[in-house]
């Protein structure tokens, strides 16, 4: 395509006029969704054209970096540049562009720089060589969406929200069928449908939509069913990312406020939920080591490397008590420990329902959290401790290692008995029947 | 000419199994081995009633599935074969083409095609139906395909280098392979591939090395769309017939390559080869890297680097005498090459290769042919013929002549040649050099480098390169390997132990685990970079007794595994395959990338990730619908569903297919000559087939019909068994006449009778002629049955003492539980019920019983193991109410 492509551009070169091309530009650089990837340039909207102007569009996420505009994709020339060298951007105010074939002293590659992260619409004339970028409210932007369609188990589902704002979230089981999203739960007269720009997709992969009032038009369609898809909606980039989830063998944490710091290789891993592939538990300490570069940040690895799997948070130095959802990939953005918390954590990431718990476990505390309240389980130096309430007794407790095989057992345990205590150090489940009821925790020997 | 002389040795095989009455035979065998029907000759122009016009386009329908399109408004379309395709004379499948309502369409029994009369075949922005596209039925819905149309769900293919390989690092970098689950793949021969090459052309030479050439319409553009569906053998066989097919490596290929980056004199590499021997390790190929040749000027008197062509006389001063060395020892021997440099005028005949280039005309004073600045160095041009023909017989052939059995080519350099636009190097490389060596035809051609992209199936083995030592590393290899297969690329040949492993980090359990991954790989060859704090030496690790077990079972697979090549060569399906190859419509099939089948039988799932602190990995198995026998535990267990096993270090997870009959060797040191013995491995099953495969080994007669096959088959009813031995069928030269048989019935209870063609045999202690032997604790019967005509079938018929020859599968009934702790010498034994009777026995690797306890109405057991005992391999027999398990375990 690309050849085809570069052929015709080069024949309209040619035989036009060494001629601007007024049909088609792009939006490019750090500030941009995809970079400075001028094969993945974000494609602007024609919005008018005459004799006069040739308006474009395009409405998204800027980050507080620069950009510039290409003409076309797969190639650096032309451009359109800022005027000036790093220009900044006033928002509201119309800017001056500059037309350029090829750089060279006297056509720098000067770029624009946004002031601030946020929602914006670019708007950019290429006849009147004008650009202007306002904030955008959010208005029109749906703030709910469900998927709908043969592929949705039960027909309809409501999709979670993001944390950036435009951006939503499924995770969960497709059907061999058909999907497209919606911004109602039922089809009304204001329903608008998101459907793929491209005809006859599957919904696996990367695809631009558009939005439509008619719900006639076909959706997308899924090929292969199974019950772990993550896809992701970016409504203002109008993209839809999907795929079948694959369980990560581990998950690392590493950054300044990890004992080890920035080393990878010394990465401190989590243990991995015997029961649950996806489920990662971090149990340990979380410093600010003055000695470390970002020394109260922290990011996720899913290997002894840098890449290619990692999880941030949303934001840069996001407060990790406040976190709730975590990014694959994306921007190098960290998790931040506060200054009067530093300690022991105890951190839960799932990594196909894309989310991150984190509990500050203060050092006075010999108590573990549990999950069930009929159970106080204390840390002790002899294994663990644990007090029934509510008059219960255990018939049996048992600790099983994260490698599922029996480590100890005690029947007819009571209601105030210690486990543990030949064990090695480690996190284990706590299996307790109290005949009508189990209650299973999980519980750390050792620490 | 060269086609009708191939036309002419095919019509005169025919002719001779004619006179020989075998011909129906001949017949029948293809057909019962559903083998392709494969022209006798590769011929690029396709049948004219194949081909539709209609203005720049030209369709032509080769395979009711696969469909060539081409477009070019020059209207000049290829009939020569490229670098991808170079057979399109396949039968004409049924179709039919009309003309309606200003589109043609052209419809076959799987696919309907629609084009727009007179219009450029796709669209942009977005590409769309609009002009061209391609529908077919697949799982009950229409998909539909258009030019550019993206394709997701593409299952990948291969890369041309591991080099940097670091856990997964690669997966990246893979192109798409011909398989979709998306149902279709569009092979565009014109689009350019990452490093900017395409498949051009190849011009016919009289000398049988075709040359490389430009398309007549660089703009135009040749696909050919493929929608199979999830038929994915069948692409891969369709794909073969326009494609070529995957020859076979010779069978030393399959056996032990030592390999390592250092600078080894004669005497090192003469006491490498005494020290394997003395350890009873077995050797097929010696590898000799770079040093052969100046490599450092500080150390070979200012000549010398990455490229050399000399050898070098301070390291081996008798090249010749060493191959000879190496030869007497059965040993083939390959040398490295970085050929990018030239060959600078300090190299061994030079002069003559100066001479010879001038007397073809070549300008010995252009700058193009030249480094004047540079020791007067003939720059590497492989892309010009005179340069191919002068250099090959100057510097290559007197290497070649004094015993180099192969080269090993390693470009890392530009990988397009300057002087061919387009050209990839890497594919050009083992083009030339893999023909050369077939039209030397002093052996089966091989060469040993890397992917250069589609069409480099038929030249192969594969050299991944430079990988790091470390456990993720070798755990993306499996699924690496397999998938390679997606565009019959079977044959990688992967650094084992790792390239870059960091000083002080001989990590017995990582390589053993390595060694053990390659045992079910294509290619044996363990390798690292030259640092001399690495070592390969296998037999200098505290584990060599494990590594030389698996070293010793690859062996023994080897008439297995070179059946499988000949399956790869007759179907295009490569011995690693994923799952998904035979189950492609179950889910899981396309889940567990490390797991794969090694040939039709076999699922391999080798351990790749470091064990606990007891020793033992812990694995979950998925195995697909049907039974399988665990090889390690010998317990058969049901399939569609995952299985959570326990493995001690000298285990290689690997389950053979129920009724699957696997054939081995014995003992042998090498490959190079045929053991007078076949062992012949009955997984429990109903009803299972062999056709064993045997051919000349080392040479190309097998593609003109010098070859056997030697069906065997298993039928089981009841109590009783029939395994049947069929004459061989075909011949080669130097076929076995006769030979002896070792029977081995996996997981079967206690016969009542053995009979072997009528006669009965008794039972006996040992491993005598015409004799059977069975033992309870591994459930196994051994019949040996002497020395007989392979012309004459072999029947054994067992009766079996109890209702059914088959054990249960180890899910019904009672289940034990083991946990060993390696510290305290510990086994803990938990039953789901109580046991009548328990017996518990530990063997040590000779098979002598070094412990035995027996409990009865128990549930649970505790049982510690003497602490005279020394360290070591043990293996737990467990047998318990008519079970049997076993565990080996680490003390």
């Amino acid at each position: 395509m690309k050849q085809l492509l570069s052929f015709l551009l080069c024949a309209l070169g040619f035989v036009g006029l060494s001629a601007q091309d007024y049909s088609q530009v792009y939006l490019i650089g750090g500030a941009a969704p995809n970079g400075w990837s001028n094969d993945k340039a974000e494609a602007m909207t024609l919005v008018s054209s005459d004799e006069e102007s040739a308006v474009f569009s395009w409405t998204g996420v800027l980050k507080a970096s620069d950009f510039k505009f290409i003409n076309a994709l797969g190639t650096w020339n032309p451009s359109f540049n800022a005027t000036t060298e790093n220009e900044q951007v006033e928002i509201g105010k119309e800017h001056k562009i500059r037309y350029i074939q090829n750089y060279d002293n006297n056509n720098p590659d000067y770029k624009f720089v946004m002031p601030f992260s946020g929602v914006f619409k670019v708007t950019i004339d290429l006849k009147k060589l004008t650009m202007c970028v306002t904030e955008e409210t959010g208005e029109g932007i749906p703030s709910e969406l469900w998927a709908t369609g043969s592929a949705i188990p039960g027909g309809t589902v409501k999709l979670s929200a993001l944390p950036n704002q435009g951006t939503f979230f499924y995770g969960g089981e497709l059907l061999r069928g058909d999907i497209k999203f919606s911004t109602t739960e039922t089809p009304g007269e204001d329903t608008q449908y998101l459907i793929p720009y491209e005809e006859a997709v599957d919904i696996t992969g990367n695809t631009q939509f558009v939005f439509t009032n008619d719900n006639s038009l076909p959706g997308w369609t899924v090929l292969v069913d199974d019950p772990t898809y993550k896809i992701h909606i970016d409504v203002f980039g109008k993209e839809v990312d999907a795929a079948i989830h694959k369980s990560q063998d581990m998950l690392y944490i590493v950054g300044g406020a990890v004992a080890s710091g920035w080393e990878i290789l010394n990465a401190v891993p989590f243990e991995k939920d015997p029961a649950n592939p996806d489920l990662f538990i971090f149990d340990g300490e979380l410093r600010i080591y003055p000695e470390h570069v970002e020394s109260n940040l922290f990011k996720i690895v899913g290997q002894l490397d840098w890449g290619p799997y990692s999880l941030h948070p949303y934001n840069a130095n996001e407060p990790l008590l406040e976190s709730t959802h975590v990014r694959e990939g994306g921007d190098d953005t960290k998790w931040m420990i506060d200054e009067d918390k530093q300690g022991r954590y105890i951190i839960k990431v799932n990594t196909f329902l894309e989310t991150i718990e984190a509990q500050f476990v203060p050092e006075s505390s010999k108590v573990q959290p549990t999950d069930e309240d009929k159970l106080l389980v204390l840390s002790t130096p002899d294994g663990i401790r644990v007090i029934m309430q509510d008059n219960l007794s255990a018939l049996s407790a048992q600790l099983i290692g994260m490698d599922g095989l029996q480590v100890e057992t005690i029947n007819n345990a009571g209601n105030d008995f210690v486990l543990g205590n030949h064990v090695p150090k480690g996190i284990y489940l706590l299996k307790i029947d109290v005949g009508e009821k189990q209650f299973v925790q999980r519980v750390i020997i050792g620490k | 000419m060269r086609r009708f002389f191939i036309l002419s040795v095919f019509l005169s095989f025919i002719i001779k199994l004619i006179m020989r009455k075998r011909l129906f035979l001949f017949l029948a065998l293809c057909l019962g081995l559903s083998l392709p029907v494969v022209q006798a000759a590769n011929d690029p122009v396709a049948d004219p009633k194949a081909i539709v016009r209609s203005g720049d386009m030209r369709f032509t329908v080769l395979t009711p599935e696969m469909i060539r399109i081409e477009w070019s408004d020059k209207q000049q379309f290829e009939d020569r074969a490229s670098f991808t395709v170079i057979n399109r004379k396949l039968p004409v499948p049924p179709y039919t083409k009309e003309e309606k309502d200003g589109f043609l369409y052209i419809k076959t029994d799987k696919l309907t095609l629609q084009y727009r009369i007179g219009s450029f075949p796709g669209t942009f922005n977005p590409p769309s139906s609009q002009n061209l596209k391609i529908t077919f039925e697949m799982d009950g819905r229409t998909i539909t395909w258009y030019p550019w149309k993206k394709d997701p769900l593409n299952l990948k293919g291969t890369t041309r280098t591991l080099d940097g390989s670091n856990g997964d690092n690669k997966l990246a970098e893979m192109e798409d392979g011909l398989l979709s689950r998306a149902g279709w793949y569009v092979i565009d021969e014109t689009h350019p591939r990452g490093d900017g090459s395409i498949s051009l052309m190849f011009d016919e030479r009289e000398s049988g090395m075709d040359w490389v050439s430009q398309r007549k319409d660089p703009a135009a553009m040749d696909w050919y769309f493929m929608g199979y569906g999830h038929n994915y053998k069948k692409a891969l066989g369709d794909y073969a017939k326009i494609a070529g097919r995957i020859p076979m490596p010779p069978m030393y290929a399959f056996g032990y390559w030592y390999s390592k980056y250092e600078r080894y004199t004669s005497e090192d590499f003469q006491n490498l080869v005494n020290e394997m021997q003395a350890n009873g390790l077995p050797q097929d190929v010696m590898v000799i890297d770079m040093d052969w040749h100046h490599s450092n000027p500080d150390l070979d008197g200012g000549i010398g680097g990455w490229t050399g062509w000399s050898w070098n006389k301070n390291l081996i001063p008798d090249p010749k005498g060493l191959l000879d060395w190496l030869d007497e020892r059965h040993l083939k021997a390959t040398l490295n090459l970085h050929p990018a440099y030239g060959i600078a005028d300090y190299e061994d005949n030079y002069d003559k290769l100066y001479a010879d280039l001038e007397s073809r005309g070549m300008d010995m004073t252009a700058d193009s042919i030249i480094d004047k600045g540079n020791r007067n160095t003939i720059k590497w041009n492989l892309e010009n013929e005179d340069f191919y023909e002068a250099f090959f017989e100057n510097i290559l052939r007197p290497h070649e002549n004094i015993g180099v059995d192969f080269w090993w080519l390693d470009w890392q350099q530009w990988l397009l040649a300057p002087n061919e636009d387009k050209l990839s190097n890497t594919f050009w490389c083992n083009y030339v050099f893999y023909n050369d060596m077939k039209l030397q035809k002093k052996a089966r051609p091989i060469i040993f480098h890397r992917w250069g992209g589609l069409g480099s199936h038929r030249y192969q083995i594969g050299f991944s390169g430079d990988s790091n030592s470390n456990f993720p590393t070798l755990a993306f290899q499996p699924y690496f390997t397999a998938t390679a297969s997606n565009v019959g690329y079977g044959y990688w040949s992967h650094d084992i132990g790792g390239h870059y492993q960091a000083d002080n980090d001989n990590d017995p359990e990582r390589f053993l685990r390595w060694i053990q991954y390659a045992v079910f790989s294509p290619i044996v060859r363990t390798h690292s970079s030259n640092n001399p704090n690495v070592e390969r030496r296998m037999w200098k690790y505290p584990n060599f007794p494990l590594m030389k077990e698996a070293i010793e079972l690859r062996y023994a697979m080897v008439p297995y595994i070179y059946t499988q090549a000949r399956i790869a060569y007759d179907t295009g399906i490569s011995i690693c395959r994923p799952l998904y190859y035979d189950w492609p419509d179950v889910n899981e099939a396309y889940k567990h990338g490390e797991e794969y089948m090694f040939g039709e039988d076999i699922l391999a799932a080798p351990i790749v990730t470091r064990s606990d602190a007891n020793g033992n990995s812990i694995k979950h198995i998925w195995l697909p619908e049907g039974k399988w026998y665990e090889v390690t535990s010998g317990e058969v267990l049901e399939g569609g569903r995952t299985h959570t096993r326990t493995f001690t270090q000298s285990d290689i997870p690997h389950y053979y297919r129920e009724g699957a009959i696997i054939p081995h060797f014995p003992k042998v040191s090498h490959l190079k000559t045929r053991p007078d013995t076949l062992i012949l491995r009955f997984a429990p099953g109903t009803q299972g087939e062999l056709n064993y495969y045997e051919d000349e080994n080392d040479n190309d007669n097998y593609e003109n019909g010098a070859y056997t096959f030697t069906r065997v088959t298993q039928e089981v009813t009841g109590n009783e068994g029939t395994y049947t031995i069929y004459p061989t069928e075909g011949q080669f030269e130097g076929m076995p006449k006769e030979r002896a048989y070792e029977i081995v019935l996996l997981a079967v209870n206690r016969p009542e009778t053995v009979t072997v063609n009528g006669l009965p045999y008794s039972e006996s202690d040992y491993a005598e002629a015409s004799t059977w032997i069975y033992n309870a604790d591994t459930r196994t019967v051994r019949i040996q049955i002497p020395t007989t005509s392979c012309s004459e079938k072999t029947e054994i018929v067992v009766g079996f003492s109890q209702t059914s020859a088959l054990p249960e599968t180890s899910e019904k009934g009672n289940k034990a539980s083991l946990y060993w702790s390696r510290e305290e010498r510990h086994l803990q034994v938990s039953f789901s019920k109580t046991c009548n009777k328990v017996r518990l026995k530990v063997f040590d690797l000779t098979g002598k019983t070094v412990s035995s306890v027996r409990h009865e109405n128990v549930q649970n057991i505790s049982f510690y193991l003497p602490s005279e005992l020394p360290e070591g391999v043990y293996t737990l027999g467990l047998t318990y109410d008519g079970k049997h398990e076993t565990e080996k375990i680490i003390m």
